[in-house]
């Protein structure tokens, strides 16, 4: 599975999801679309993040040259403006490591965190993610766990947490002792981050939200 | 050897305007003394960066070109793809080969 993880600012959440929401739908007429689930963060409203899951990064290129989502960019000109958020690891490229979903399962909250192994111990994060998922089959409220990791940087991870109620990877006894694994192999603490779905697209139910 | 690699960053949606205007690029470079080659590497991680990889026979050779006219018309349908200019960056190759066309015991 190829993943295209995107941190966004912008400080209008009614466009935000609206632009999120014909991403979706543009997306999801091209095979291979999985899911898009898009975070507005709870502690800075202006900042998204954004999971777009396709089977193959072929298929993910083929909609990215669909003519009605290059409408959608903004039109080329002169100075090439780039907005800033844009960097070599934003969009992001990721495979991934390890999973646990249910898929219908309603999702109300949401966690994301981005971390790096330490040089070495990109193996033993990775093999520390995949214990990680599979525990969380285990945790009631638990809608998805995903393990990934950058395709171009072997060392960045990301590991997002959907839910229907509030459930903490890092505190409860499925999960717990995989965490602390994991987060010993990274070069700091990991942060999590949370936040509120504000876009939902997924192939099993593309009626969305 | 000696190579020299350029840096680069597309703008956004633009990886098949990028992508061709190299292999224009390569076209043009194939008629040039002391060209050895060259590779269009893009950062698996993410879309916008690539570096470009030209290989040359010697310094000399590689020096002969860029200070022509002819890298800055090479470089203009390049750059004009780009969200920043590019930067370069000079190598020696002290050490080269192992390249296969096939895994090692042959098929593919």
């Amino acid at each position: 599975m190829f993943v295209i993880v995107v941190q966004i600012r912008a400080a209008d959440p009614e466009a935000q999801a609206r632009q999120h929401g014909v991403y979706a739908r543009i997306a999801g007429r091209y095979p291979g679309m999985r899911y898009k689930h898009v975070m507005r963060s709870e502690s800075d409203g202006d900042r998204y993040v954004d999971l777009m899951a396709w089977e193959t990064q072929q298929q993910s290129e083929a909609f990215g040259v669909d003519p009605e989502y290059q409408r959608l960019r903004p039109p080329r000109s002169a100075t090439r403006t780039v907005p800033r958020f844009l960097r070599d690891d934003n969009p992001g490229y990721y495979g991934l490591v390890a999973e646990t979903a249910r898929p219908g399962a309603a999702i109300a909250r949401q966690q994301v965190v981005f971390v790096d192994a330490r040089p070495g111990r990109e193996g033993e994060l990775a093999a520390a993610g995949r214990r990680l998922a599979a525990g969380a089959g285990g945790l009631a409220g638990l809608t998805s766990l995903r393990v990934l990791r950058n395709l171009g940087w072997p060392a960045r991870h990301v590991v997002a947490v959907a839910a229907s109620e509030a459930v903490e990877v890092a505190e409860a006894g499925p999960t717990r002792t995989a965490w602390e694994r994991l987060a010993a192999c990274c070069t700091a603490p990991p942060e999590w981050e949370s936040g509120h779905l504000v876009v939902r697209w997924d192939a099993d139910d593309p009626g969305g939200t | 050897m000696f190579v020299a690699a350029a840096e680069e960053r597309m703008i956004p949606g633009h990886r098949i305007e990028l992508e061709a205007a190299h292999r224009e690029a390569l076209g043009r470079l194939e008629s040039e003394p002391g060209f050895r080659g060259s590779r269009l590497l893009h950062f698996a991680g993410g879309p916008y960066r690539y570096i470009w990889e030209l290989n040359w026979g010697s310094r000399e050779e590689w020096e002969e070109f860029f200070e022509s006219e002819r890298f800055a018309e090479l470089r203009a349908p390049i750059d004009a793809e780009l969200s920043e200019p590019f930067s370069l960056t000079l190598y020696n190759v002290p050490v080269a080969g192992g390249w296969r066309a096939s895994p090692p015991g042959g098929g593919g």
